[in-house]
């Protein structure tokens, strides 16, 4: 036995770490989450000193220096930090669901539904534009319970259900169709590219309290009914035989997992428009730091919430006075860390 | 604890796969379930554990139809070590075993519960320590061999604790050696624990030497149930599997074997390898 071990270190060396080794991401999120925020508040067109951003906070702030932050900064930062939030989570939600590691909102066609309607609002009526958080939300639940629908199959002997599968097959051919109906959408109203284009990379421009309470309540539901799926959606990861003798609900879990994915990944899409990314790779970023799944849904939470603060905060200040889409910060800055990491991992070596 | 099966018929559209089964499983017994592939094993396994719904018939366990039970109270009486491996992400062995424990978790308890860390520390370390795993505890499952995987795979599904045991084909893809292991283990589980074993198994010889009671499954029913003498006799072995063949029983220093035709073993010679686990070793050995 020590021979063995001593040929194979790697493979014998414990995959747990030290307790504080735990708890040093989870902390790095909050933190890095919250020096995000502070700057957040703090940088734009006007500085502010952080001094008075505290002020403001605590409700001592005046004049000009108020209004920038009670009025627009704050509830932008908030938005897109319950955005980054609800997308990680809802791609921890899809990935254990789907059992695929590819799986992210999109792959439910939660996007897609939001995507088209959308474009319907900004293409064929751009004088409805207040109505386009609401539309975009509605059609990425239309979308969803499509898929879901579609993935459903009666079955005989065992009762009918869905599976991952099919889940992902019809996700995918949802995907195709409504990118389709797009595609002739901005041909037809060729003049509202821009715009159209424009929300599809996402953006938290001119985004207010108003988009916060419209975002906050699914994303409470959401969130709250993740944290009480984990362990579950974890057990359907052995496979739908096994966690159902071991007396989980599969196919209530799956429901309840999809639906959650949903409310959160269609608001986030309703307030931020779809960026791309956060739902797929928050997860895997997670675990690659963790080293395990233990707190995935909290951790995910907070790091989807930094990623997209800080995203926003380039996105507008990077190119001031203009501004960058935020899913176009996620791609360029994300996608190479995560091939860093991936790298690092050993996952690409 | 008695299973019971009455007049069962299974439908998995489009056909029926299994009908008029009667089956009768006291508590403590060791059963192989043998057959040709797709004569039925599978589904009446599925089918005692309760995952599938009869056409016709029923199956009971102390006499409540096991659809009348709660999924639960179910997983705490039944467990199934289910022929797919998935593995799932970065799980350690304990963390794996630990999700066998989902069904005694309080309802409450079990909302709180990530799956790692739970009250039911004592009941874990008791299912790892029986299939001697519990050195592989903080090892990742993804870092594991076949042989081992499939020992957590039974830990996880020993921590339901449950009165009787369900696997699904569990030998394969494991080598001879680990095969004989886990053979051995699933005797002594049911030796020393009492817990009733029903395994659906290829090879006949394992399934003679391992196995006080064997079920021979063939176009959806019952071919023949009773001891490896009473089973695989030659005219079962011709009507179940379809070849000419005989169980010999009766050789000196040699195990249970099945040779290719009645004269062979009666003349002594090419008997397949013999096979010999070595019981008194520790089937454990790394």
């Amino acid at each position: 036995m020590t021979t063995l071990a001593a040929g194979q270190p790697a493979a014998v060396a414990p995959a747990t770490r030290p307790a504080w080794r735990r708890y040093a991401t989870p902390a790095a999120v909050v933190l890095v989450l919250l020096a995000g925020l502070a700057l957040s508040l703090a940088l734009g067109a006007v500085r502010i000193p952080l001094a008075e951003v505290f002020a403001t906070l605590t409700g001592a702030g005046e004049g000009t220096t108020q209004t920038i932050i009670m009025n627009a900064r704050l509830p932008r930062a908030l938005v897109a930090l319950l955005a980054g939030a609800n997308l990680a989570v809802a791609g921890v939600l899809l990935q254990g669901v789907t059992r695929n590691p590819l799986a992210d909102p999109g792959i439910i066609g939660v996007t897609a539904g939001a995507g088209i309607s959308a474009t319907i609002v900004l293409a064929a009526f751009p004088e409805a534009a207040h109505a386009l958080p609401l539309a975009a939300f509605l059609g990425a639940m239309a979308s969803a319970v499509f898929v879901y629908a579609v993935s459903w199959t009666p079955g005989g002997a065992g009762k009918g259900g869905t599976s991952p599968v099919r889940m992902v097959l019809a996700g995918v051919a949802v995907n195709a169709i409504l990118g389709a109906v797009i595609g002739v959408l901005i041909t037809a109203f060729a003049d509202r590219i821009p715009a159209v284009m424009f929300w599809t990379a996402g953006s938290f421009n001119g985004r207010g309290w108003s988009h916060l309470w419209m975002v906050l309540p699914y994303s409470v539901v959401g969130l709250t009914l993740a944290f009480f799926l984990r362990s579950r959606v974890r057990i359907l990861e052995l496979g739908d035989d096994t966690a159902s003798t071991m007396g989980i609900s599969v196919e209530r879990t799956r429901l309840l997992a999809f639906a959650a994915a949903a409310l959160l990944a269609g608001s986030a899409a309703s307030v931020a428009g779809l960026v791309g990314f956060v739902g797929l790779v928050v997860p895997h970023l997670v675990r690659l730091a963790m080293g395990s799944n233990r707190l995935i849904v909290p951790v995910s939470a907070f790091a989807g919430g930094a990623l997209l603060l800080w995203a926003d905060l380039a996105a507008r200040t990077v190119l001031s006075p203009s501004e960058l889409p935020v899913g176009v910060v996620t791609g360029l800055v994300g996608g190479p860390y995560f091939i860093f990491l991936l790298y690092k991992s050993g996952w690409l070596r | 604890m008695t299973l019971r099966a009455r007049n069962l018929a299974i439908d998995l559209p489009p056909r029926r796969v299994l009908t008029g089964v009667d089956l009768t499983i006291e508590p403590g017994e060791m059963i192989a379930i043998v057959g040709p592939n797709g004569s039925g094993k599978s589904t009446l396994l599925r089918a005692l554990a309760g995952l599938l719904r009869p056409a016709a018939g029923s199956i009971t366990l102390d006499a409540k139809p096991l659809h009348r039970y709660a999924k639960r109270a179910l997983a705490r009486r039944r467990g199934l070590l289910a022929q797919s491996a998935d593995l799932p992400q970065l799980t350690t062995v304990r963390e794996h075993v630990a999700m066998g424990r989902h069904a005694h978790a309080s309802a409450l308890a079990s909302l709180f519960r990530s799956g790692d860390q739970s009250t039911h520390g004592a009941a874990i370390e008791t299912a790892m320590h029986r299939c001697g795993v519990a050195h592989l505890a903080d090892r990742r499952m993804e870092t594991l061999s076949g042989g081992e995987r499939q020992r957590v795979r039974l830990a996880t599904t020993l921590a339901q604790e449950p009165a009787y045991l369900l696997l699904d084909e569990p030998l394969t893809g494991l080598d001879i050696e680990h095969q004989l292991s886990l053979l051995d283990l699933l005797r002594r589980l049911n030796t020393d624990t009492g817990v009733t074993v029903v395994c659906v198994i290829h090879e006949l010889g394992l399934a003679l030497r391992h196995f006080p009671r064997i079920l021979a499954i063939h176009d959806g029913g019952i071919a023949a149930d009773g001891s490896g003498r009473d089973v695989l006799t030659t005219p079962t072995l011709r009507t179940v599997f379809g070849v000419d063949g005989c169980a010999c029983f009766d050789l000196p220093d040699h195990p249970v074997v099945v040779c290719k035709s009645p004269g062979e073993c009666a003349a002594g010679l090419e008997l397949p390898p013999v096979i010999t686990p070595s019981l008194d070793r520790q089937p454990i050995a790394r």
